[in-house]
């Protein structure tokens, strides 16, 4: 029969629930169609009409008038006007509510087979307590005995449905529905398990399929089409974002947008999404579950098991009450090395409601690992920093250590930048500052040569990661550490400037002129107008309170002002400085030394700054005489020497060392005699370093009187193998390289989510034997 | 000891080259002399020499304008728009760095309108397009808190 003599479509049946509508067609079989929830009736219409023209169907469509589930007593009715005009080989097909439709009459209609998305078997409280979706449409005197069993299904009944969408599951997975029932599991979908078949050519492949009774067939179909769907995209986008996969989410939905997906749609997938992640563990977790997965998160990261620290944070929203959960998916990202685990990390750190510190720290550790583009991005996600100067101050020196990373792009860098620059306080203009003065003042130059450097070895633990023990090698070979003690000291001389108690040195027009990575504090810019006028004095403040830095970048400093120097000239401290400041100070001069005190501000208006850090330093040159102090007054203290020293660091909360009493047994063994420096006056220190031909130990200040003493010495330094800053910790291999020691280094896993380490005892004891042997490291 | 310049490169790891601190120069001042040669340019707004850039089109006219906007000291307002050409031009993480180069404007409520655009755009790195997605998100709620305390 051509479509031009088809007889128009005519209702077969109506009533006050259902009207059934025929609408011939030039099929050789007919399709029973039940609309959903929303499809009222209109006319002719029927529901999935546009395929049915298409694909020119001969088709009978069922509508309810209200959301009424088709009752059976209207469908059983109307079964006989539809059973009369239904072509052989008839078939069914509906969603949700018409789904149910589908199931519950295609016995009755005499259907082949039916397919039905997403169907509920029953909307009755009594059959599915947990499904609240639909009670309310529940009405006792329609409804009674609705629930579908095996005996109302045809011989095929295609499920379509997300198998991981648990209310429709549950009436897709529902017991009772005997072998008839067939599943076609579309996951990420949800309810929306009809997206699949939009599209007329594919609704007629799939009924070929269902006639074919070629179920594998349907769910090929589907499966090839959906890369090229950007419904799929878009839902497995959203399924991602919900389970807390940002990152993901963000790629599923770029390719959704190169597939044709409006942006402004998928801003609004992205919004909902992302209440709907925030929302669900709140909705969904009790409290002891929270806690449950709190505890997951902290033991994974304190069994340092990264895959299953990335694999929980994946799931959990950033709650509050979960502690260290962006750090621990940031170390663990980090360990792993892995791009895509990172890219998480980031995400969450970046969506969190993060404690400001916390968001410094994850910032901090992403920029020292050199990942500039992901530390920007995580410290300005909170606008609040913008508006706080002291987070500034924070942020500033991060946004520094950001801009080193090589591949960030130029908009990020010229970004890092601009706004360091302004977050310091200064514009945009480094050019017109004149050159400082020399000082009249020098460091002396003794004739003799420096003496040859000293050699490093390196070993690691066997669970350590190569890249970090070549990028610890690295280190060692870069100019900053080749090069050190290689460039001679000299002294500058700025007039009229201001120095406050963080060693920050700017003039009386704002200009900084020492910063440290910093702006200057409010307080210190207050405290100009009444700042204490000095009319001279060498720069000796130490900002960080570290007694490396004071013996290495800052005392070294001031050899020039102790050997002896202009009499009467102060030396400016900070005004909380540690008592081995003031002590180092006499002995290097070998008596008092003047000193006056920087707090908020004070003026100065000539001071002396000498060249600071390990470049400078040459300890049988410009410092010999200093060094000569030290060694003379230790050497009057009459210290016991132990030939073979263990600096231990049980007396410091910093990097605790977990099992140091173990270790400490593994050297004692060894003829180690083991120490913490703590409480111990500076000369015995120095005392028990220069009567040691072998020192080791933790990674630790102790090891800066390797400074005091007699080149020659083994230094044997177990070290935490921190993620970023391995450079900085590199800094008692070079201190023992311009000294003339031999330094070895055994890199050891270190916790950076908890802040400590334990060194694996047998492996550390095999490497400090081949050490002491002089064989190579690993 | 050497001479000034001699001992300026060598005492370079004491003191920071950082810029000097101080006020931004007023409208109108003679530029510093680092900022000359762009400011010799003929005077144009933020957001026209953007509209120029991104009409012009070529990578290397918008990457030079971008990073002169990014240095330049200019009102917040005159920010946001530069930024908002380029979102609305597609170029996300230029309108982004212009916007946030900043703490006057990154921070700034009036922000959104760029970060609305930016959100649209496909294609940016991962971290960038999060950036972009969660300041608009905080930046609306905290629109939505100020609203309720101001209600009545």
């Amino acid at each position: 029969m051509s479509a031009a003599a088809l007889p128009p479509a005519r209702i077969l049946y109506e009533d006050e629930h259902v009207v059934v509508v025929h609408r011939p067609g030039v099929s050789a079989f007919s399709l029973v169609t039940f609309g959903g929830v929303g499809q009222r009736p209109a006319g002719m219409s029927i529901w999935a009409q546009r395929p049915v023209d298409a694909l020119g169907l001969d088709a009978v469509g069922f509508l309810g008038k209200r959301s009424n589930w088709y009752p059976a007593a209207s469908v059983h009715r109307a079964a006989v006007a539809v059973r009369e005009v239904l072509r052989d080989g008839a078939i069914g097909y509906g969603y949700s509510m018409g789904g149910y439709a589908a199931l519950k009459y295609g016995r009755l209609l005499g259907l082949r087979a039916v397919l039905a998305a997403a169907p509920q078997i029953s909307i009755d409280p009594a059959d599915m307590p947990r499904d609240l979706r639909y009670h309310r449409f529940f009405d006792p005197g329609l409804h009674a005995g609705m629930r579908v069993d095996g005996g109302d299904l045809c011989d095929l009944a295609v499920i379509l449905a997300d198998p991981y969408f648990r209310l429709d599951r549950m009436h897709a997975d529902a017991p009772g529905l005997g072998a008839a029932v067939r599943h076609v599991w579309l996951p990420y979908r949800r309810h929306g398990a009809i997206q699949p078949l939009l599209g007329s050519r594919v609704v007629g492949r799939v009924l070929d399929l269902l006639r074919a009774g070629d179920v594998a067939g349907i769910r090929a179909l589907i499966r090839a089409r959906r890369r090229g769907s950007r419904e799929w995209y878009e839902a497995v986008a959203t399924a991602a974002m919900q389970r807390g996969r940002i990152a993901q989410a963000q790629a599923l939905w770029a390719r959704a947008a190169e597939l044709g997906a409006s942006p402004a749609v998928i801003d609004r997938q992205r919004e909902r999404a992302e209440q709907d992640r925030d929302r669900m563990p709140v909705i969904r977790w009790q409290p002891a579950a929270r806690r449950r997965m709190a505890g997951r998160v902290q033991a994974a990261a304190r069994a340092e098991d990264w895959q299953r620290v990335t694999r929980t944070a994946a799931r959990l929203s950033p709650l509050p009450e979960i502690p260290r959960l962006a750090q621990a998916a940031t170390n663990a990202a980090l360990s792993l090395g892995s791009r895509e685990a990172l890219a998480e990390a980031t995400s969450l750190a970046i969506g969190a409601e993060l404690p400001r510190a916390t968001r410094f720290v994850v910032a901090e550790r992403l920029a020292a690992t050199g990942h500039g583009l992901e530390s920007i991005a995580v410290l300005l996600a909170d606008p609040a920093i913008a508006g706080d100067r002291e987070a500034q101050a924070r942020a500033a020196p991060i946004l520094a250590r950001a801009q080193r990373d090589a591949t960030l792009s130029w908009p990020w860098q010229a970004l890092a930048g601009a706004l360091q620059r302004r977050l310091m306080g200064g514009a945009d203009d480094a050019h017109d500052r004149p050159p400082p003065e020399p000082s009249p003042h020098a460091f002396a130059r003794p004739a003799s040569k420096p003496g040859p450097p000293g050699r490093h070895w390196v070993g690691a633990a066997p669970r350590l990661s190569p890249h970090v023990v070549e990028e610890f090698r690295a280190t060692l070979s870069a100019p900053h550490v080749q090069l050190a003690g290689s460039v001679a000291p000299s002294v500058v001389l700025l007039r009229d400037v201001y120095v406050n108690a963080r060693g920050q040195v700017w003039g009386r027009d704002g200009r900084l002129h020492r910063s440290l990575g910093r702006p200057i504090a409010e307080a210190s810019l207050a405290a100009m107008a009444a700042a204490p006028d000095l009319p001279e004095a060498a720069l000796g403040v130490e900002p960080h309170g570290n007694f490396y830095h004071w013996v290495i970048d800052t005392l070294t400093s001031l050899a020039w002002r102790l050997d002896p120097g202009p009499e009467g000239m102060p030396v400016l401290l900070r005004e909380d400085a540690p008592a081995y400041v003031r002590e180092s100070l006499d002995i290097a001069a070998g008596a008092p030394v003047p000193t006056a005190e920087a707090g908020a501000a004070v003026l100065v208006r000539r001071l002396h700054l000498g060249d600071r850090g390990l470049r400078h330093l040459a300890p049988r040159g410009a410092h010999a005489t200093l060094l000569g102090r030290f060694a003379e007054a230790a050497r009057r203290e009459a210290v016991p020497a132990a030939e073979r020293l263990y600096i231990s660091r049980r007396d410091s909360g910093i990097r605790r060392m977990l099992n140091e009493e173990e270790i400490e047994a593994v050297f004692a063994e060894r003829g180690f005699v083991c120490t913490t420096f703590g409480g111990q006056p500076l000369l015995r220190q120095i005392g028990l370093l220069r009567g040691a031909q072998v020192i080791a130990g933790p990674h630790g200040a102790g090891f800066a009187h390797l400074l005091f003493c007699d080149p020659g010495r083994q230094v044997f330094e177990l070290l935490p193998a921190t993620l970023g800053h391995l450079d900085l910790r590199a800094c008692f291999a070079t201190l023992s390289r311009v000294c003339g020691h031999r330094h070895g280094i055994w890199l050891a896993p270190f916790n950076q989510t908890f802040g400590d380490w334990r060194v694996p005892a047998k492996p550390a004891a095999a490497a400090l034997d081949r050490f002491l042997a002089g064989r190579a490291g690993t | 000891m050497g001479d000034r310049t001699a001992v300026a490169s060598e005492v370079g790891d004491i003191l920071d080259l950082v810029p000097h601190a101080g006020p931004a120069p007023e409208r109108g001042a003679p530029a510093p002399a680092a900022s000359r040669a762009p400011a010799a340019a003929p005077a144009r707004s933020p957001a026209a020499m953007a509209e120029r850039a991104v009409a012009d089109g070529t990578a290397e006219t918008v990457r030079e304008t971008a990073t002169r906007l990014i240095r330049m000291e200019i009102a917040p307002g005159a920010r946001i728009a530069s930024a908002r050409v380029f979102a609305r031009a597609g170029r996300g993480e230029e309108a982004l760095a212009v916007l946030l180069a900043d703490p006057a404007t990154f921070g700034s409520p009036v922000a959104a309108v760029v970060l609305d655009h930016v959100v649209q755009i496909q294609g940016l790195p991962r971290p960038v397009a999060a950036l972009a997605w969660h300041l608009r998100r905080r930046l609306r709620e905290e629109a939505r808190r100020r609203k309720a305390a101001a209600a009545p």
